[in-house]
This record gives C-alpha cells, sequence and structure tokens, in this order.
C-alpha cells in the first residue's frame, strides 16, 4: 500500500510543472493554478489504478484539462468556456511576417501579458506545443480535436501573439522617442 | 520550391512535422530566401519567446499536494492508524456498489420516462393529424411522387412504399418534429381509418416489430430495419397494425 503512493508520486512527480504550467496558463492565476493542481493530483491518484503505463505527462495534463474546463463552467455557469470557433482543417498562410523580431526584445513580463491575451484555445495549443514541445497528433488527442483544428489554432495564436507584441513595441518605442 | 510553397510549411518545419524529403526542400529554399529565413527566424524567437514563458510549479505546492494525496488515502490512513482497515474497506465498497446502483437505476428511470414522452409525442402528433386539417403535406398514393417530396425537407430519405396490395393504401407524408428533430411522417389508410407511420434515422442495426402498451386507446408498434427507427401509431387492432409492419418492412428490404 505505501508502494502505490510511491509509484504515484514517481508517476506524477516529473510532471509536475507541467501540470502547474497549464493549470496556470488556463486559470490565469496564481492562486486558481494552485487549487486546480492539487485537485488534479487528487483525481490523477483516484485514477491511478486505470493508468496502465503509457506517457505519464499527457495523462496527467489531460486530467489537469478536464480539471480546469469543469471548474469554469461551474464557474462562468451558462457563458461558454471557448469562443465558437470555425474549424479551420485547410491550413492557411497566417505565418508570421518578416519585418522586425520583436519578440527577442520583449521582456518576459510582456511575453506572458501577450499569451494571456489569447483565446484560450490558441493559448492552449501554444503552451502545449512551445513550453511542452508536444507534436500535433499529441496535442490534438489531449485536447481532444483534430490535426488540422491544433494546427490553424497554433497558426491564429502565434500570428496573434506575434501582433500583440508588436504593437506593444511600436507604443513603448513612440513614448522614449 | 518556391516561396509560397516554403512559407505554407515554415510552421510545420519548425515544428519538427515535415517527412525527411519536405524538410530538405525547405531547408535548401531557406539557404537561398533571405526572406523566407527571415520569417522562420521571427517564428523561431517567438517561439523561444513563449517558451521563456513557462511558469514553474512553486516549490512549497508540490510538499502540500503530496499530503493531501497521502490523506486522500483511505488504505495508508488505516495503516497509519490502528490495524482494523477491514471495516473501513467494506462500507467503502458498500458504498460504492449503492452509489453504483443507484446511478444505474437512475439510467433506466430516465430511459423510460424518455420513452414514454416519446409515446406521448407520437400519439399527439396522430391525434392531431386527424382532428385537424394537416394529416398530409403531400396527397398521393404514388411512393414515387411522395418520397423525392421529403427531398430538402428532412436530412435524410426515409423508404416509402406503396402498400395497397397488401391492404394499406399509401395516402401521403408530411414532416413532423418529434424527439426534437425533424422527422418524415408516412400516412396510410385501413378501411377509413389512417396509420401514422413515423421515420427518422437510427444507429447501425436493427429490431424486430414489438407491440407497445396501448396511449389513450391508440396502438403503437415499433421497429427498427436498415439504419431507420419506425413508429406506427393507429387506432386499428394492434393485430392489423403488426401485420402492417410486416408488410412495410417486407416491400421496403426487398431487392427491388
Amino acid at each position: 500500500m505505501e508502494n502505490e503512493t510511491t509509484d504515484f508520486e514517481k508517476t506524477i512527480l516529473p510532471h509536475f510543472d507541467a501540470a502547474y504550467n497549464l493549470a496556470r496558463w488556463l486559470t490565469g492565476n496564481e492562486h486558481d493554478a494552485r487549487d486546480m493542481v492539487q485537485e488534479s493530483c487528487l483525481r490523477a491518484f483516484k485514477f491511478f489504478g486505470g493508468f496502465r503505463g503509457g506517457d505519464a505527462r499527457s495523462w496527467l495534463l489531460t486530467i489537469v484539462r478536464n480539471t480546469v474546463y469543469s471548474w469554469l463552467q461551474r464557474r462562468q455557469k451558462g457563458e461558454h468556456v471557448f469562443q465558437p470557433e470555425e474549424e479551420m482543417e485547410k491550413f492557411e498562410d497566417v505565418s508570421v511576417n518578416p519585418d522586425q523580431i520583436f519578440a527577442r526584445s520583449a521582456s518576459i513580463e510582456a511575453v506572458r501579458a501577450a499569451i494571456g491575451q489569447l483565446p484560450p484555445e490558441f493559448r492552449e495549443a501554444i503552451v502545449l506545443r512551445e513550453m511542452e514541445n508536444y507534436s500535433y497528433k499529441e496535442i490534438a488527442d489531449i485536447t481532444a480535436v483534430r490535426i488540422g483544428t491544433v494546427m490553424s489554432r497554433l497558426a491564429r495564436g502565434r500570428q496573434q501573439l506575434h501582433r500583440i507584441l508588436s504593437q506593444n513595441e511600436e507604443s513603448s518605442g513612440g513614448i522614449t522617442s | 520550391m518556391n516561396c509560397d510553397e516554403a512559407r505554407r510549411l515554415i510552421a510545420a518545419y519548425s515544428d519538427g512535422e515535415l517527412d525527411l524529403l519536405r524538410n530538405l526542400e525547405v531547408e535548401q529554399h531557406l539557404r537561398g530566401c533571405d526572406s523566407c529565413a527571415s520569417t522562420r527566424e521571427n517564428l523561431r524567437a517567438l517561439q523561444e519567446a513563449a517558451h521563456s514563458a513557462y511558469f514553474r510549479a512553486p516549490d512549497d505546492l508540490k510538499a502540500s499536494v503530496l499530503a493531501a494525496v497521502r490523506e486522500s488515502d483511505p488504505l495508508r490512513q488505516s495503516v497509519a492508524g490502528r490495524r482494523d482497515s477491514r471495516p473501513w474497506l467494506t462500507a467503502g465498497l458498500a458504498l460504492a456498489a449503492a452509489v453504483l446502483l443507484g446511478f444505474f437505476l437512475a439510467q433506466v428511470l430516465v430511459r423510460n420516462s424518455r420513452e414514454q414522452t416519446l409515446l406521448a409525442e407520437l400519439t399527439d402528433s396522430h391525434v392531431r393529424s386527424l382532428i385537424g386539417t394537416h394529416l398530409t403535406d403531400v396527397i398521393s398514393s404514388d411512393q414515387h411522387t411522395v418520397r423525392p417530396w421529403f427531398e430538402g425537407k428532412l436530412d435524410f430519405a426515409p423508404p416509402v412504399a406503396d402498400l395497397s396490395g397488401q391492404g394499406f393504401p399509401l395516402v401521403g407524408g408530411r414532416a413532423e418534429y418529434i424527439d426534437g428533430r425533424s422527422v418524415a411522417a408516412l400516412v396510410y389508410e385501413r378501411r377509413k381509418h389512417f396509420i401514422n407511420l413515423f421515420v427518422w434515422p437510427a444507429g447501425a442495426g436493427s429490431q424486430e416489430v414489438k407491440g407497445e402498451k396501448p396511449q389513450r386507446g391508440y396502438n403503437i408498434v415499433r421497429w427498427r430495419a436498415s439504419g431507420m427507427r419506425y413508429w406506427a401509431v393507429s387506432e386499428i387492432a394492434e393485430e392489423d397494425l403488426q401485420k402492417f409492419a410486416a408488410a412495410f418492412s417486407e416491400a421496403t428490404t426487398s431487392p427491388r
């Protein structure tokens, strides 16, 4: 019995940061992220008997995601968490434009603020791709959408991120000059 | 590879999602094209920036979560406490069993009340069609007129057969709204009495013709065949209604 908790700890502890990071980005603040991580880990522990190996990080992050979304839904009853989104299966050209490299000079705070402004489904795709380094297929599995949808969310998320950071740069440049 | 193609693939290239051949092609293009290379650099900078925005878990969180997990573990608690873990476990299992049983009961009840609502809806629709002027939208004993009429009114094509030869001439059809969806109502006649046959798509699988409890004096039989769900409602005897169902099934499933 002691072993079960130890196995559980061995399984999830390496992914504790990943769980917190996702919860932090989906809730938008530290306080709720802490609660969500705790609730997710309790759930994960309860379901641990059903976990048959495989990718523990994806397993844990899927639980975190479900926990956060049901909490958000409870909280904002009536309003839906996601904006209705047209699924764009066709991968359109929304590549980042070759003007200045804004992102390089941006501070972490500015980048965090910019990511925070993204619609949740874009934010989630960016977090899983850029921070967790998941493949399109893995993101599709975790977020329960098609790969084409993942690609379009990523492309649009990156485009918006670039736009927000460029605007920041322009406005702060205007003040100093 | 030209710039248009390259630009479309740059994201997938940066994300390591291209096959080897495509990967090489993009790489080659980037070496020779400053504009695309700078797009790639921008994307890389954006990715690095996003990566740097990672939130590491606060140091104290790990300990407090693990404590909460250990506390939630009934087995560990009982081991840590006295040795009487068995009664706890038994009570827990009994509770779990009770919850499970309650869950299944609730499901059965919900299903039954849904069925009841559906039967009432079908009967209402049948009665309405008889007392009003709206028995049929399309009046025809010709199945080749009735069937195409439904096109564009429904999101499925109901099978239609004239059963005059079997004593159930086709009168016509209308579109109805039952159980939250559009359904086809086919109207047949049997010695001055009408039969409403409601049809809508169902999952795969089939179900024998089965009589339901009469609703307000109307008989109802149901069956499922070739992806459709059928409900026939009429004041004619249930035996006759069963005959009608059999005749309809035979006419719509026999090879043409």
